[in-house]
This record gives structure tokens, C-alpha cells and sequence, in this order.
């Protein structure tokens, strides 16, 4: 039979596809690495001009690949779904995993929304290179008052969405330890087990 | 009057020499009418600019001979201004202006040609940190128009011109921060209108 009935009527797949496992991985080593180099850079003395600013457009680019993977993320997660979990995860449990994972997509597509902003409004005026080559037109201006909030609310954000992700992950090695294979799932693409 | 024959002082710096004989004129540049503005490419993807907030000069035009025209323009190095305050304070340093020993720059003009009416083009001298350069500059007057001040008139000129920063010693951030530099500089001479025709 077709598989072309409404995707709430399909049953969830019964695991991550490799995309999704390749778009998670990703992420997870991204987010921290574009972290770290914000302090550096941010650091960096301005007498070394040139380093300095290869710094910036390395960590915009960064959190601009963040912002790309994470949206064709969603993309496959709203068409394709995701596995159900451990059907014996007690519910409290898969409600709290549910709503953390919420949490970390909301924070992984505001806080490059909001480095976005901080590049616009910095008043330095240096614009925002993908790659160092592919120009990104900044939509507004130079703007010292709005930098100096956006720039805290996106330390505070990102700050947020990194100890929240280690927390998430300490959980996920939890959950290995303990037999389950949720890890082993997100990691090789194995599958829900059946109940037991 | 000193400034009577401004009007005709002035076609004739645009149309060359005329007839009448005449005293050469003198006028005060500063900051008041006009502006000393850089640009410079970073990364041969985007520029940056700057300007000097204050500056204090002497412009004479001999109506009889408009070739005799003098400008000799002193700036003051401590007004430099970016948008961001932290570039004007790296521009300050030691590695590019160095206006702890160096607080002012000055322009001279050597020869002052008309190339075509209105455009003229300003051969002079560039010191800056302590070197002193030939530069040229070009001059447009770009719109004359009623003043102000009632029964005056104002010429806008914009002049424009580039130099090369390593000319100066100038030479940090090479990588980064082009070697040349672009001037542009507005500026307006206010003229008072004759009170009647001669
Ligand atoms: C996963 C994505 C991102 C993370 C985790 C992240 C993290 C951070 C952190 C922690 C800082 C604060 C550094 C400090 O103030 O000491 C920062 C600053 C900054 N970020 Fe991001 N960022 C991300 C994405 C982006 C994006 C996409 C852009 C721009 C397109 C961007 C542009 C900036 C800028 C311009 C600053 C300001 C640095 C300064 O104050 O001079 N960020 N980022
Ligand atoms: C910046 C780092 C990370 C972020 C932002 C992140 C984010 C996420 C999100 C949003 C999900 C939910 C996927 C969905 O329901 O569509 C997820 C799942 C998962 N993550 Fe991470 N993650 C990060 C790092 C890690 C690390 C380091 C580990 C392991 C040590 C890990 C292990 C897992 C596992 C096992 C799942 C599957 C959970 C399940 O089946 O419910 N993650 N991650």
C-alpha cells in the first residue's frame, strides 16, 4: 500500500534516519566549537585586525551552518518524524525528555537569530561573511543601544543552550548506562525495541 | 566691500580669467563649511571611514590670475572620528596616525589647475606623521546656491582624491586594511552677493 495517508495517521518510524542522526551530530559538535571561539575572539586584540576578524566570520559561520542544519532538521522531523521512545521510559520521563528537547531546538534557532542581530547592530559596521565569501545583507543598521542588549540576551541564551545540551547528554549516557539504547539509537540508527 | 566681488571672483575661477582686475581674496576654512572624510577597503570586501571633526585653513583667490589660487589646510589629528569609537582609538595609535607625536597634518596647494568648467585640479603637499608628500586632489563645484545668511550665496565644492598610506609609513594591518586611501572632502565658500550690479 502507498504511504500517502495524513503523516498523523502514520505510525512513527521506528528509527532515526541517517540524516537526522548526520543533522544531530553535527550540531552537537558545532554549537560547542562556535561557543568557545566567541570568547576567543571576542578576546582577541584588535591590534592583530586581520585574525580577529577571521575569528568573527569563522564563529558566524558557525552559528549560520547551526541555523541551516537545524531548520532542515525540523524539516525531516515534521515530515518524517521521530522514533517513539522506550515504550517502558516512565511517562514523567518521555514528558520532561519532550519538552527538554523543545527547549533545545527553541534555543538553537534563537540564539543565531539573535547573533544575526548582534552582527547587524555592532557598531564596528563589519558585515557578516558565509564562508568569508558569500556576503549576508545585515536587514538593519548599526545601532549601539540595541547591540548591547541583543549581544547579552545571545551570551545569556547561548549560555543556556550549551549547559542544558550537556545536561541532555549526561542524560543520554545515563540512559545507556543503564541498558537502554537510546544513544545507540541517535548514534547507529538502531531501533525502538519492542515491549518487553 | 572685501567680499563685493566674490560673485565675479568666483566665475571667474570657473571660467578662467576675465577682464577686470581685482585685489586677491582671502576666506577661512573650518570645519563650519565642510567636512574631511577617508574611506578604506578591509578585506577587499567592505570599507570602513572616518572624518576630522575640526580643522582651520586659508584659501586666497587672486581674481586676476586664478592659477594663484592658495589653499593651505591644518588638521587637527585629535578630532579624528569613526562610527565605532574603538577604530578611532586604534587610529590614534602609534601604528597608524600616531598623534601623540604627530597632532597635526597639513595640505598645501602648489598649483591649482581649471581642467574644465567647475573642475579643477589641486596639486599640493601632504604631511602627515611627519612626512610631507605630492598629492593631487580634484575640485568640483557641485551646486551654488542661495545662502543662509540672507543675500549670500554658497558654492559646494566636493573634492576627492587617494593616497597611499604606506607613502606616510603607515604600513599595519596590511593584510587587512588596503594601502590606499580614498579622501573626500565637502566644502562650501560663502559668498556674499554684490549690494548692486558693478
Ligand atoms: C550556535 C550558535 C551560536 C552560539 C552558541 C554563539 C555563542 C556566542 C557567545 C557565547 C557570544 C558571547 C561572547 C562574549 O560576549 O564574550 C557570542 C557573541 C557574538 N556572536 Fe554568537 N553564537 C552563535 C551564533 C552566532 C551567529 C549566527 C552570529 C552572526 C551571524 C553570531 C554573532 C556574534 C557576534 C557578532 C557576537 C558579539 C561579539 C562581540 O561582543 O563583539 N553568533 N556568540
Ligand atoms: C549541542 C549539543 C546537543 C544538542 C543541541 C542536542 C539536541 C538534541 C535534540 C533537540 C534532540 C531531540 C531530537 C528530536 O526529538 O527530534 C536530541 C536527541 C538526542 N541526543 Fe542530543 N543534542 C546535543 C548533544 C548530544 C550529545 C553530546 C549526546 C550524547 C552524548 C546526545 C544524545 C542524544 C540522544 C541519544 C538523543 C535521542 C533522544 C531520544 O531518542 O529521545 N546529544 N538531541
Amino acid at each position: 500500500m502507498p504511504d500517502d495517508g495524513a503523516p498523523a495517521a502514520a505510525p512513527p518510524p521506528v528509527s532515526w534516519s541517517r540524516a537526522q542522526r548526520r543533522l544531530h551530530w553535527w550540531t552537537a559538535v558545532l554549537i560547542p566549537c562556535g561557543f568557545l571561539l566567541a570568547f576567543v575572539m571576542v578576546a582577541w586584540p584588535l591590534s592583530d585586525l586581520l585574525l580577529k576578524f577571521l575569528l568573527y566570520q569563522a564563529h558566524k559561520t558557525i552559528g549560520l551552518t547551526v541555523l541551516v542544519l537545524v531548520l532542515w532538521r525540523l524539516l525531516l522531523r515534521a515530515r518524517r518524524g521521530r522514533p517513539a521512545a522506550d515504550p517502558d521510559l516512565p511517562p514523567w520521563q518521555a514528558r520532561a525528555a519532550h519538552i527538554g528537547h523543545l527547549v533545545l531546538y527553541g534555543l538553537m534557532l534563537a540564539v543565531p537569530v539573535l547573533g544575526y542581530f548582534v552582527a547587524a547592530t555592532a557598531p564596528a559596521g563589519v558585515p557578516t561573511l558565509f564562508l568569508l565569501v558569500i556576503p549576508v545583507p545585515h536587514v538593519v543598521a548599526p545601532d549601539e543601544a540595541a547591540f548591547g542588549v541583543l549581544r547579552a540576551v545571545h551570551l545569556s541564551l547561548a549560555t543556556l543552550l550549551v549547559v542544558l545540551a550537556a545536561g541532555h547528554a549526561v542524560m543520554a549516557v545515563q540512559h545507556h548506562r543503564r541498558g537502554r539504547t537510546t544513544l545507540l539509537r541517535m548514534w547507529r540508527g538502531a531501533a525502538t525495541p519492542p515491549v518487553r | 566691500m572685501r567680499r563685493r566681488t566674490a560673485i565675479g571672483i568666483l566665475i571667474a575661477l570657473l571660467l578662467g580669467p576675465v577682464g577686470s582686475a581685482g585685489a586677491a581674496e582671502s576666506y577661512d576654512i573650518d570645519q563650519r563649511f565642510g567636512a574631511i572624510a577617508f574611506t578604506v577597503r578591509n578585506f577587499g570586501m567592505f570599507h570602513t571611514d572616518g572624518s576630522f571633526r575640526r580643522f582651520t585653513g586659508h584659501l586666497t583667490i587672486d581674481e586676476a590670475h586664478p592659477g594663484n589660487t592658495h589653499v593651505l589646510v591644518v588638521i587637527d589629528m585629535t578630532s579624528l572620528a569613526t562610527r565605532w569609537a574603538e577604530a578611532a582609538n586604534m587610529l590614534r595609535g602609534e601604528t597608524y596616525f600616531d598623534i601623540a607625536h604627530f597632532p597635526q597634518a597639513q595640505f598645501e596647494s602648489v598649483s591649482v589647475t581649471l581642467t574644465a568648467p567647475g573642475q579643477y585640479d589641486v596639486a599640493g603637499r601632504l604631511t602627515l606623521r611627519g612626512v610631507t608628500q605630492p598629492i593631487l586632489l580634484h575640485a568640483a563645484l557641485i551646486d551654488r546656491h542661495p545662502s543662509a545668511t540672507p543675500g549670500a550665496e554658497d558654492a559646494d565644492f566636493v573634492i576627492t582624491g587617494d593616497l597611499r598610506r604606506s607613502a606616510f609609513g603607515m604600513t599595519a594591518d596590511r593584510t587587512f586594511v588596503a594601502d590606499r586611501v580614498d579622501l573626500r572632502i565637502n566644502a562650501r565658500i560663502r559668498l556674499e552677493a554684490p549690494s548692486h550690479a558693478g
